[in-house]
C-alpha cells in the first residue's frame, strides 16, 4: 500500500511540474483544514520528500472522505455494506490515482486552451459577470440537487468510492480501451458527473466546497426521510412559496420525520435526533436557502431537542417534542397572525384604497377579516412582479372572497401612483433585519419608496418570529439567487415546474452524445493515449458546434436565441429573490407584540425573542 | 424654375376652398397608417410624415400663406387626431411651418415688405436664391462667433432679423464638432444648404460669397449687431431679384428635416460619450431605443480613440417589453459589452452600483418631462433620483415637443395587447370558473418621466439642463403653431 503510494506520489509530482506553468489552484477546501490531524501525519513523512503541499493535500483529502464516508455510514447503520464497499474502494484506489493524474494533465491543457481561444473558445462556461460571484447560483444548488435524486433513484447501479459516488451505466462501462482514458466528467465530482451535465460541472468545479458537500450529501443519502424528499422538491419548484408557509410545511415535515424516527442503538435521542434533522435540512437548503423562520424555528426545535431529559422514554419524548411543535405553531404563527390582522384593521376604512406587494399570508387574512367579518368595503392593488407571480394567486384567492381587486405590474407602479388616490400600502415581509431594514421580495422596496415619495404611509405587519439578529446594508451583499433561466420566457406563465429538468436532461444527453463522438474519432485515430489530440478533437467539435449554432441562432427567433445565453461570455441575467427596504421608508411595523417603529426591531429581538 | 412658373400660375387663378380630392387621397392613407399602427415608432413616423409633406407640399393649392399655414396646421390636426400619443407628425409640420415663417419673415424685412406678407403671391417677387444665400451666409458668420456672445443675445429679446441667425449660433456654439459638413446637418431651419443644393445656380452663389462671410464675420465680430446681416443683405440685393418660392423652400425644409433626423446618432454620440467613464455600470431602462443602442454600440467600438468598456444593466419591462429587452441585450452582449439583464422590480437593489441611467425618449416637452415607450421608467429615475444617480435621456431634436404636459393621461396610452398576459392562469388551480369581472388590470404602455428626475438631456445639438429646455423649444418653434386648430 505505501509503497503505490509513494510510487503514484512521484508520478504525480512530475505532473505538477510539468503543470507549473498553469494556475491550477487546487484550495484545501473547509473540511480540508481538518488535515492537520494526525491521522494522515504517517503518510506525509513518508512521502513527503519533494512533495509540494497541494499534492500532500489532495491525498490527504481523499483518505480523510474515505474514513469520514466510513464513519457515516457505521452511525447511520450500514456498517456491513460499507466496508465491502472499502474493501472494494482500497483496490481501485491505485486505478483512481493514475486517474486523478491524467485527470489533471487534461484539465491542464483544458486550461491552455482556455485561455488561448479566450473565455468564448472553451467548452466550458464562460466567465461570466462578478456582480454576485460570492452568492451561491441556482445552477449550484441544482447540481447537488440531482446528483442526489439520481443516486436515490437508481441506488442498485451506484456504489459509493472514496470519490464520491459513481453510476454504473452501459455507454460508460469502463471499457478495455478506455480505462487509461479520462472521463469527461471527471472534472468535478467524480463519479457523480455522470449524473449531472458538464454544463454544470465546469461551473460547480471551481469550489471544492461544493464539491465536498455534494459528496457528504451523497454518503448520506440513505439518511434522508421520503418526507425530506417531497419537501425539497416542493420548494424547488417554487410549490410552496413565502417564508410562513414554508415554515409550516418544514416544522409538518419534521413532525413525520420526528415521529417515524427510531433512535440507533449506541446512542440517545437528545444527541442523535438533532443530528439527523441536521441532515434533512442540509438537503432543504438545497432547494432554496432557509428562509429566517425557518432557520429561527430549527434553532428553536434543536433547543428543545436537546433539553430533553436523557431518561424520558423514547416515545414519550417524541409525543412531547410533537406537541411542542404545535405550540409553536400554534403561538408563532397562527395566534400572532390573528393579533396582527386585528391590530390591522384599524387602518382598513370604508372606501379606502391599499396597495399591497406579492402574496403575503398574513395579508390575505386581513383583507378577507375586513371584508367578511367586519363588512368593510375597500379596494385592494395587488402589485406583481416576474418572474413569481405571486401576486396573482393572491388576487384570486381576494377575488374568490368578493374583495375588489386591482391587479398590476411593478412597473406599472408610478402610473398607479399617479392616476389613482391611495390612502394605504400594506406589505408583508420575509423578515425584518435589526437594523431596522425590511428583507423582502424584490420589487418591496421600490413600491415603500414611491409610497414614501408621495407621502403614503408605509404599514409592514410581520410576525416577531421573522425577526433576526443579522444587519445588513444593501441588497446585493447577501441574498437568494434565483435560477436565470425562468426570466428567458416572453410569456407571463411561469415555466413548466419540471421544465428545468427537462433541460438539464437535455444538455446532458448532447454532452453525453459530444462525449461519445469525440471517442469515435479517437478510435479512428488509432492513439488512445494521447490525450492532447483527443482534447483537439474535442476542440474542434465544440468549435464546429458554435459555428452551427450560430447560423441556427440567425434563423431562429430571439427567444431561442436567449436558449444559448450561457454559451455568451457577455450576456448575463440576474434573478434575485429579495431585496432591502431602507428604515426610512417604513412607517411602522405591526407585530404580535404591539405596534414599533423599524428602529425598536433590535429591542423587540432582545427583549423577546431570547 | 418650373417651380416658379408653377407657383405664379397656382396663386393667380385657384380659388380657395375648392380643395382639391388629391390632397385627401395622399392624407387619407396616412391617417389610415396611423390608426391602425402600421407606422410605429417616432423615427418612422417623422420620416414618413416628411414623405407626406414632401406631397402635400407638391399638391396643395393657395393663395396666399395665410392659407397655406391653415393648410398646413389642419393636415396637422388630422394627424394629430388620428394618432394622439404619437407626436411625430405634429413636430415634423410644426417644424416646417416655423422655417416657412422665418424665411418670410427675414424675405419680408429685407426687402421692407414687412406689413404685407401675404400679398406675395400678386406683388411681392421675392427674391428666393438671395434669400437663401444670405441666411446661408448669416449662417456661416455666426458660427465662428464667440459663446459668450451667443450667450448675451440670449438674454435680450430677439430681433426679428436676428431670429434664425441667433438661433444657429447658439446652437453651432455648443457642438463641440463644427466642421462645416457636419453643421450642414444642423442647419435645419435655414431654407438651403450647401450639402443639398437646391441648384447649380444656388451652391455656386453660396460657395462665392463663403469667404466674404469670413472676412465678414472676424472684421465685424459682434454678433449682436443687426448691421453685419443688414450689410451683406445690402450687398447682395443688389444681384438680379428672382421669385420667393415657396414650394421651393420647404421641400428644401423638408429635405434637411430628413438629413437632420438621420444623422442625430453623430452629434448625440459627441456629447454623451464624455458622460460616461471606463467601467460604469449604466442602467438602462428603455430597451426599445435604437438611440441608446446606436451609442452604447458606437461608445463600445470607437468613441474617439477612447474606448471605453462598461456594463449594461437591462431591464425587462414586463409585459410590453421583454422581447425588446432580449434583443437589445443580446445585440449589446454579442458586440462585446457586458450586457445584463434584470428584472423590473430589481433595478432597486441594483440602482446603489450604477453609475449612470440612459433614458431613450420617445417625446421631450418643453418642460424637460420626457414620455418614454416603456413602463417602469418612471419608478426606475425615482430610484436613481435616490441614490443621486444622473439620469440621461438621449432624444433627436425632432423629438422635442413644444406641448406641454398638463394632464400626463393625455400622453399616456393604457391597455395594450399585452395586457391579457397579465390575467391570472385560471387553469392552475382547476377551478376554472372564477370569473375576472371584479378584477381591474392596469397595463399603461408608456411613462412620463418627470422633468426633476432628469439630469441632462442630450440632443444632436447639445446637452441641455431639463430646465432649458422650454429656450431650444422657442428656437425651433413657433408659439402660434403650438395648438393645431381644425379648419373651420
Amino acid at each position: 500500500m505505501s509503497e503505490t503510494m509513494s510510487n503514484s506520489v512521484q508520478e504525480k509530482k512530475e505532473a505538477v511540474e510539468n503543470s507549473a506553468g498553469s494556475n491550477e489552484t487546487n484550495k484545501p477546501s473547509p473540511s480540508g483544514a481538518a488535515d492537520k490531524d494526525a491521522t494522515s501525519s504517517k503518510e506525509s513523512s513518508e512521502g513527503s520528500g519533494g512533495l509540494s503541499n497541494k499534492e500532500m493535500k489532495e491525498l490527504k483529502k481523499q483518505e480523510k472522505a474515505a474514513k469520514r464516508a466510513a464513519k457515516k455510514a457505521a452511525a447511520s447503520g450500514i456498517s456491513i455494506e460499507k466496508q465491502q464497499q472499502n474493501a472494494e474502494l482500497k483496490k481501485e484506489k491505485k486505478q483512481k490515482q493514475k486517474e486523478a493524474e491524467l485527470k489533471k494533465e487534461q484539465e491542464k491543457e483544458q486550461k491552455i486552451k482556455e485561455r488561448k481561444y479566450g473565455a468564448a473558445g472553451g467548452a466550458g462556461l464562460a466567465s461570466k459577470s462578478t456582480l454576485f460571484g460570492h452568492l451561491e447560483t441556482a445552477a449550484e444548488r441544482k447540481a447537488s440537487l440531482l446528483a442526489v435524486n439520481a443516486v436515490i433513484s437508481s441506488t442498485k447501479q451506484t456504489k459509493i468510492t472514496s470519490q464520491g459516488l459513481s453510476l454504473q451505466s452501459s455507454i460508460f462501462n469502463s471499457s478495455p480501451e478506455l480505462v487509461g482514458q479520462p472521463q469527461p466528467d471527471s472534472v468535478g465530482v467524480p463519479g457523480t458527473c455522470s449524473i449531472i451535465p458538464d454544463t454544470i460541472l465546469k461551473e460547480v468545479s471551481g469550489s471544492s466546497e461544493l464539491t465536498q458537500q455534494i459528496k457528504d450529501l451523497i454518503i448520506n443519502k440513505d439518511m434522508l426521510h421520503k418526507a425530506t424528499l417531497k419537501l425539497t422538491d416542493d420548494f424547488a419548484k417554487y410549490n410552496i412559496v413565502g417564508s410562513t408557509p414554508r415554515c409550516l410545511a418544514m416544522l409538518e415535515v419534521f413532525k413525520q420525520i420526528i415521529s417515524d424516527y427510531q433512535t440507533p442503538p449506541g446512542t440517545i435521542l437528545s444527541r442523535n435526533l438533532t443530528q439527523y434533522l441536521s441532515h434533512q435540512i442540509d438537503f432543504i437548503t438545497k432547494a432554496r436557502p432557509l428562509s429566517v423562520t425557518m432557520g429561527n424555528t430549527i434553532r428553536w426545535l434543536k433547543q428543545q431537542i436537546s433539553m430533553l431529559d436523557v431518561d424520558v422514554k423514547e416515545k414519550d419524548a417524541k409525543q412531547l417534542l410533537l406537541e411542542s411543535i404545535d405550540m409553536f405553531t400554534q403561538e408563532k404563527i397562527k395566534l400572532a397572525d390573528r393579533v396582527i390582522v386585528e391590530s390591522a384593521s384599524q387602518h382598513i376604512q370604508n372606501n379606502s384604497t391599499i396597495v399591497t406587494y406579492g402574496c403575503s399570508e398574513v395579508l390575505k387574512e386581513l383583507f378577507v377579516h375586513n371584508k367578511v367579518n367586519l363588512k368593510k368595503d375597500f379596494k385592494v392593488i395587488i402589485v406583481d412582479s416576474r418572474p413569481l407571480h405571486e401576486g396573482k394567486k393572491c388576487a384570486d384567492y381576494l377575488k374568490d372572497q368578493g374583495l375588489d381587486v386591482m391587479y398590476c405590474m411593478i412597473t406599472s407602479l408610478a402610473y398607479v401612483f399617479q392616476t389613482i388616490d391611495i390612502d394605504y400600502v400594506i406589505m408583508g415581509a420575509h423578515s425584518i433585519l435589526s437594523n431596522g431594514f425590511m428583507y423582502s421580495r424584490v420589487g418591496s422596496a421600490m413600491l415603500a419608496m414611491t409610497a414614501k415619495l408621495k407621502n403614503i404611509p408605509v404599514i409592514i405587519c410581520c410576525e416577531t418570529l421573522k425577526f433576526t439578529n443579522r444587519v445588513q446594508l444593501d441588497s446585493l451583499t447577501f441574498n437568494e439567487l434565483a435560477d436565470p433561466n425562468d426570466l428567458l420566457g416572453v410569456e407571463t406563465e411561469y415555466k413548466d415546474k419540471d421544465e428545468f429538468k427537462n433541460v438539464l436532461l437535455e444538455q446532458f444527453i448532447k454532452d453525453k452524445k459530444q462525449f461519445l463522438q469525440s471517442k469515435a474519432a479517437i478510435a479512428e485515430s488509432g492513439s488512445h493515449k494521447n490525450h492532447g489530440q483527443k482534447a483537439n478533437i474535442k476542440n474542434k467539435h465544440n468549435a464546429k458546434d458554435k459555428s452551427e449554432k450560430s447560423v441556427s441562432t440567425k434563423q431562429k427567433n430571439a427567444s431561442s436565441i436567449l436558449e444559448k445565453w450561457e454559451t455568451n461570455p457577455n450576456f448575463n441575467i440576474f434573478n434575485t429573490m429579495y431585496d432591502l427596504t431602507p428604515p426610512e421608508y417604513i412607517s411602522k411595523i405591526i407585530t404580535e407584540s404591539g405596534a414599533l417603529p423599524p428602529s425598536s426591531v433590535p429591542v423587540i429581538i432582545r427583549e423577546y425573542n431570547k | 424654375m418650373r417651380r416658379q412658373n408653377h407657383n405664379l400660375k397656382m396663386s393667380n387663378n385657384v380659388e380657395p376652398g375648392t380643395e382639391p380630392s388629391e390632397i385627401d387621397v395622399l392624407i387619407n392613407p396616412f391617417i389610415e397608417k396611423l390608426k391602425t399602427r402600421k407606422i410605429q415608432g417616432s423615427y418612422e413616423i417623422s420620416m414618413q410624415t416628411l414623405q407626406l409633406l414632401k406631397r402635400f407640399i407638391g399638391a396643395v393649392r393657395f393663395s396666399s400663406h395665410e392659407e397655406l399655414f391653415t393648410k398646413l396646421s389642419n393636415l396637422g390636426y388630422k394627424l394629430e387626431k388620428a394618432q394622439p400619443r404619437e407626436f411625430g407628425s405634429g413636430n415634423m409640420i410644426r417644424r416646417l411651418l416655423y422655417v416657412l415663417k422665418e424665411e418670410l419673415l427675414t424675405a419680408n424685412i429685407q426687402h421692407g415688405f414687412s406689413n404685407n406678407p401675404g400679398a406675395i403671391g400678386q406683388t411681392g417677387t421675392l427674391m428666393q436664391h438671395q434669400n437663401n444665400s444670405a441666411m446661408y451666409d448669416s449662417n456661416k458668420e455666426h458660427k465662428n462667433e464667440p459663446m459668450i456672445s451667443s450667450m448675451f443675445s440670449l438674454l435680450q429679446t430677439p430681433h426679428p432679423s436676428e431670429l434664425t441667425s441667433f438661433k444657429n449660433g447658439t446652437l453651432r456654439a455648443s457642438t463641440p464638432i463644427t466642421t462645416a459638413a457636419n453643421a450642414n446637418h444642423t442647419a435645419f431651419a435655414i431654407g438651403t444648404s450647401a450639402t443639398v443644393p437646391l441648384d447649380e445656380e444656388l451652391s455656386a452663389n453660396a460657395a462665392a460669397q463663403l469667404p466674404a462671410a469670413f472676412v465678414a464675420s472676424t472684421t465685424s465680430g459682434a454678433a449682436e449687431d443687426p448691421a453685419a446681416s443688414g450689410h451683406h443683405a445690402d450687398a447682395r440685393s443688389k444681384k438680379p431679384s428672382k421669385f420667393f418660392d415657396i414650394r421651393a423652400t420647404l421641400i428644401n425644409a423638408i429635405k434637411d428635416l430628413m438629413d437632420e433626423i438621420k444623422n442625430i446618432d453623430e452629434g448625440i454620440f459627441s456629447i454623451a460619450i464624455d458622460l460616461i467613464h471606463d467601467r460604469e455600470i449604466l442602467l438602462t431602462p428603455t430597451p426599445d431605443s435604437k438611440t441608446v443602442l446606436k451609442f452604447l454600440l458606437k461608445a463600445k467600438e470607437e468613441g474617439y480613440g477612447k474606448v471605453r468598456n462598461f456594463t449594461v444593466l437591462v431591464t425587462e419591462g414586463f409585459p410590453n417589453n421583454v422581447q425588446n429587452a432580449q434583443d437589445f441585450a443580446w445585440k449589446l452582449s454579442s458586440h462585446g459589452i457586458d450586457t445584463v439583464i434584470i428584472p423590473d422590480s430589481m433595478v432597486f437593489s441594483v440602482m446603489s452600483r450604477v453609475g449612470k441611467v440612459i433614458l431613450g425618449c420617445k417625446q421631450v416637452f418643453s418642460n424637460g418631462a420626457c414620455i418614454v415607450s416603456n413602463t417602469g421608467v418612471t419608478s426606475c429615475c425615482e430610484c436613481a433620483k435616490e441614490f443621486k444617480t444622473p439620469v440621461f435621456a438621449v432624444a433627436g431634436l425632432y423629438k422635442l415637443s413644444p406641448l406641454s404636459p398638463f394632464n400626463i393621461t393625455d400622453y399616456i396610452e393604457v391597455g395594450g395587447s399585452n395586457t391579457g398576459k397579465l390575467l391570472p392562469s385560471g387553469n392552475s388551480n382547476s377551478t376554472d370558473k372564477t370569473d375576472y369581472t371584479r378584477l381591474t388590470m392596469i397595463n399603461p404602455m408608456d411613462d412620463y418621466v418627470q422633468p426633476e428626475n432628469i439630469d441632462i438631456v442630450i440632443t444632436n445639438i447639445g446637452g441641455f439642463a431639463p430646465s432649458f429646455m422650454y429656450r431650444v423649444v422657442l428656437d425651433n418653434y413657433k408659439v402660434e403653431d403650438v395648438n393645431f386648430k381644425p379648419s373651420v
